[in-house]
Formats: C-alpha cells, structure tokens, sequence
C-alpha cells in the first residue's frame, strides 16, 4: 500500500458514512444508497491521482460533488425521461413506503422540502442535515458562495411559509 | 440542536438577508424542526467495512504529490470493528421537549461465552450464496441492491489503473499446524437496553407508557469536558466523537500535519490512557494499548521514494480485545477492540470506537491440515487477492505465522454476522518499496473457507488467468 492509498484510506474514514447519508437522503432505500456509495467512491478511487485542491478546496466538497453526479446519472439511468428536479418524487414513491414510521416521521417536513426546486432541497439538506458550510457546498454546486447563500435564503423563506402552520401554530393550539 | 449551531445558523441567515431577524422566534423553531427530522438512516454495519477493504485492496495509484490545502479530518470510526466486552459508560440522558430526564444510569455489559455443537453457524465460506465480501455482482447504481457490492469484476477492472506490480508472499520456513485452535466464534452483540424511566415519559401529546415493554435501539447525546458527542448503536458499538467545534478550530484552514508535530508511540499511548482513564473506560478483557505505526511507516516509504510524505491527522491506538485468551484482528491484520483517535498535531483525543460482545456463541469447525494450501492462499495475498496477468509480480518474504482470531463476516442474504475464526497472521518482512504490498497477510484456517477459495475460478477483483496459481 503506498502513501497515496493511505491518504484515500484517510478520506475514505473521515467521509464514507456522510457520503451514504447523504445519497440515503437522496434516494431513501438503504441498498440503492449502498451501491450508489460505492460507485461514489469507486469514481473517487479513479480520479484521485488527478485530484487537485484549489484554494479553500477539501476533498469533502469533492466527494460531495461525485456524490451528486453520482446520483444524477442514477435517475437519469432509471427514467431516461424524467426530468432532474423530480428526483426526490421518484425516491419518495418508490422507497419512503419501505417503512411507514420512517414515513409518518418525515411526512411534514418532507412534503414540503419537496415542493422546493431540486437544487434547494439538496442545499438546505447538505447545510442543515450534513453541516456543509457554504463555502464547500459552492465548490459541491459549483455556483458562488454569495449565490449558495441567497438560495438558502430564499429556500427557507419558502419553507417557513410552507411549515409555519404545522410547526407553529399547532404546537399553539396543543398548549 | 445545539445553542453554537443555532446561533451560527441564525447569524449566517441574518447576514444573508438582515429582514429575517424580525422572524427569528419562527426561525428558531423552524431550524429546530428541520433538524429534529432529519431521517434516521438505516446502517448494514458491515457495509462501510466490506467497502473500504474492497476499495483498499485495488492497486497502488500512481504516485503524486497530495494537494497540500486538503483537509483531511474527522475520525477512523468505521476502520476498526471490535468485539468489545465490559463497558461501562456513566450517560446523562436529556430530552429536550419532554418533562423528563434519565441521569447516572450505568450501562454495563459484559460479554459471555456459550458453547454450541460443532459447526454450528452453518457454512463459513464467502462464496456461499450471497456474502458480502465476495458476492456475486449486484447492478451499479440502479438501486439493485446487494448490502454492499461492488461492480461486476469487468466492469471494475476496467477502472483499474495499469502498469502497477502486485506481490507474491513466500514463507520460507516450515510451517507447522500441530495444536491450533479450531474454535469459531460468534458475536451475538446489540444494544438491549431497558428503557427504564424513559419508558413511562410523556413527551408533548405522546405518553410513551402506551408503548410498553419499550427498549432502547439506539441513541445519542453528548457530555463531556470537551463536548463529546456519543452515539450508541443498535449493534451495541458505541462511538465518541469530538464535537463539530472542535473539528472546526483544528482544520479550518490548518497546514498539513508535520513530521515534526507527530505524536511519539510514547505520546499517542499516554493520551488514549488518559482519555480511558479520564472517562472511567473498563479496559477489562483487553490488551495492552497498541499504535498504529503504518501512517509513520507510509511517510517513512515515500521520504525514500521521492514523493511528498504525509503524516496524519490522527493516530489510532488500540487495546486488543483479547477472546478466549487470542487476539482478534482484522482481516487486514490491525488488531481489534478500543480504538482511540489521538490528534496529531494537539495530542488529545478526538474519538473513541468500540463495540460491546454481548454474548459470545462458538463452535468448532475442520481446519485446514494441508500447509501447502495455506501457503497458496498467503502466496496470493490472502483471500480477497487481486490478480491481473499485466501486473509484475515481486516476491516477498513474511515471517514466522502468529496465530490469531479473524473477524470475518458471514452473510444469510438478510443477516450479516460477525464471526472470529482462527488464522494465521504472517507478517511481511521487507515491504517493497516500489509497489503494492500489505504489511501483513491473514490465511483464515477454516477448511471450508479455503476450498471455497481455491474452487472459485476468481476472487473479486481476478480479471484473467492468474500467474501464481497457473505456476
């Protein structure tokens, strides 16, 4: 094993679990994350000898972005048709019905997470859920920073609206 | 939600659009929820193992200079599957929406050891239907399933990088197989947990008493001087991870770790005891404290070579868990059981992994007497070698065999196990240092497990005819 494998083993340790958390979020089948983990990391283990960083670059941001495209090219590859911002629909009829506690848990939250654009979703996921900072989810999304933060904004601003009656104003009522 | 991770969220929002502070109250408990929904994800705990060991067992890549502003981080939690035995952790338990908290409960475990009949777990060999080190293929990326696999060997092939050499291991003493142990274990380990208190709590409209004969699964919390976060699985691991702040004040633009700033065995030891001590860890069962010395050795590898060595974040410091008087390992050879993470640069402990045992069943199983197999299978590396006929092959020469437990896992097609099983553990003397070798190579002894072996016209990744078996 040389050095370089070492240093992957490195990245492998510190990110493996999110990177499956994150593509769980993204699809909600557990064997479905799986293989698309290891696709993520096989494409990680081919491109690392290219791997360059660039200022403020990490290689999270990097396993993130083959993560996404990761599973991109899985909707794509399962409905040639469908586009891009339906993704999460799909992972919602298809899987979420695996487990109704699951579901009943998520409903609120989810249900209106999915009436945001594709794009938002996944920015208030890896922000919120995955603890990405702004500045590595702009290297993800390959936008800017102050346009990553804008849709965060304007993401949020629609989920307040969306959510405002079920976590708001109901708790109000039980009290 | 933490209060830091709020504020931050807040302040960051405010930032973006100042308009939003006249919200802040629905801000708050928006963010609260948002966050206290965030979905449990359903784990294989093998998963994540089996993938790393497949993905590490690929060839070298080509050498190159590691980008100096990556950042590695965070904790080899998932490097290490112990077996675990007599923890105690005192825990503190609050929820934070309900009228009650669960303070100063002791969880103690200690695991015990149960005789069954001989061969009693079944078939022990990977290539039984559906393992999930060496299973058949299931499909990439189309939600095929598989718990765990990899591409189609072709397919996989076709992703690996040539011209690279592979090893060929020789032992050149005579090996004896006289008295070895042919006890198999296995780990019967989760988290069973009476609810307790807990179980009658009212939280919100929900009184968790309507529930009865609750336990807990799983949970986490944080504690600690340095504000730990804990997690207890539903497999009885238990992982304490420094919390995100730290990890932001050591990374967030930091130089790589030098050779200067490294840990001496030393160091790293007297930090993981401390921790140990400090937190009242039962190191009952287990053996003495082990570095891990191959980072130094990698960097020590590629100062030869030429290339940029890099020097890791953390080191890992174990203490073996010692089963029926044997150490276990795992399938690389690393010893298993607590495993503590000591930053290198600041010499504290950054995380903590164990898993508990529960109960222990075992049971004998035929092991191999023909030395001559077993040297066949250490001649290619072990069982998941990879062989490709366009690779050179370099010999190299390991040294007398230590006889240890393997963790090994055994799949049903819906269960995964975790089994010991005896082998032999050959350290390699020499490594090269101008291609792939291991460090030390484990030949499970388990005779089903190496017919299986040797009647599989592949392993894993095998991509043709293999040169060292069509000597």
């Amino acid at each position: 094993m040389n050095a370089q494998t070492v240093l992957f083993a490195d990245i492998y340790d510190a990110h493996a679990e999110e990177i499956y958390n994150f593509l769980y979020y993204k699809t909600f089948d557990r064997s479905t994350a799986e293989d698309l983990t290891s696709t993520t990391f096989l494409k990680a283990l081919e491109h690392f000898p290219k791997f360059k960083s660039t200022p403020g670059a990490s290689a999270r941001s990097w396993l993130y972005k083959i993560a996404r495209n990761t599973v991109i090219d899985y909707y794509r590859t399962k409905k040639k048709d469908l586009h891009i911002d339906e993704t999460w629909d799909i992972a919602d009829t298809v899987s979420l019905h695996n487990s109704i506690e699951t579901k009943l848990k998520l409903e609120h939250v989810l249900q209106k997470l999915q009436e945001l654009p594709e794009k938002d979703q996944e920015l208030l996921i890896m922000r919120l859920w995955q603890g990405l900072s702004f500045k590595e989810i702009s290297l993800v999304l390959e936008k800017s920073e102050a346009s990553v933060k804008m849709a965060f904004s304007r993401g949020l601003k629609i989920l307040r609206q969306s959510l405002i009656t079920v976590f708001i104003l109901l708790p109000l009522l039980w009290k | 939600m933490e209060i830091n991770a709020h504020a931050e969220l807040l302040n960051e929002l405010y930032a973006i659009d100042p308009s939003l502070r006249e919200r802040e109250t629905e801000l708050v408990v928006l963010l609260e929820e948002i966050l206290k929904h965030k979905p449990d994800v359903p784990k294989d705990p093998g998963f994540l193992l089996s993938l790393r060991e497949q993905l590490l067992k690929t060839p070298s890549m080509p050498a190159k200079q590691f980008p100096a502003a990556i950042s590695f981080s965070l904790f080899r939690q998932f490097a290490l599957v112990g077996a675990g035995a007599a923890l105690a952790l005192v825990i503190a338990l609050p929820l934070t929406n309900g009228r009650y908290s669960l303070t100063n409960t002791t969880l103690n475990e200690s695991f015990s050891l149960k005789d069954t009949g001989a061969e009693a777990f079944g078939k022990l060999s990977f290539n039984s239907p559906a393992s999930p080190e060496v299973s058949s293929i299931a499909p990439t990326g189309r939600g095929g399933g598989g718990g765990g696999t990899l591409m189609s060997d072709s397919a996989l092939s076709s992703k690996l990088m040539a011209p690279y050499s592979l090893s060929s291991y020789v032992y050149k003493g005579k090996l004896s197989l006289e008295g070895l142990k042919n006890t198999v274990y296995r780990r019967n380990g989760s988290l069973n947990l009476s609810a307790g208190e807990l179980a009658n709590a009212t939280i919100g409209p929900v009184n968790l008493s309507a529930f009865p004969q609750g336990r807990l699964q799983n949970f986490s919390l944080t504690g600690g001087e340095n504000g730990y976060s804990i997690y207890v699985g539903d497999d009885g691991s238990v992982s304490v991870n420094a919390n995100q702040g730290i990890w932001s004040s050591l990374y967030t633009n930091a130089s790589p770790v030098t050779k200067e700033e490294l840990p001496t065995d030393e160091e790293a030891i007297a930090a993981a005891d401390a921790f140990i001590k400090a937190y009242g860890i039962d190191t009952n069962g287990y053996g003495a404290p082990v570095l891990d010395t191959r980072p130094r050795m990698y960097a020590m590898i590629a100062e030869e070579r030429g290339e940029t060595p890099y020097y890791p974040d953390t080191l890992t410091v174990t203490y073996p868990f010692i089963l029926d008087g044997e150490a276990t390992v795992d399938q690389g050879g690393t010893p298993q059981g607590i495993s503590v993470n000591v930053h290198s640069r600041t010499k504290t402990v950054t995380g903590l992994y164990v898993q508990s045992a529960g109960t222990i069943e075992r049971s004998s199983y035929e092991l191999e007497s023909d030395a001559e197999k077993i040297l066949s299978v250490l001649k290619k590396g072990g069982l998941y070698s990879y062989s490709d006929p366009q690779a050179t092959v370099t010999e190299v020469e390991v040294g007398d065999p230590e006889f240890v437990l393997m963790s090994y896992y055994q799949y049903d097609g819906t269960t995964n196990r975790n089994l010991y099983v005896p082998a032999l553990k050959f350290t390699v003397l020499n490594p090269p240092k101008d291609g792939y070798a291991a460090t030390t190579i484990l030949v499970p002894l388990p005779k089903d497990i190496l017919e299986s072996q040797s009647s599989q016209p592949g392993v894993l990744y095998k991509t043709g005819v293999d040169p060292l078996i069509a000597e």
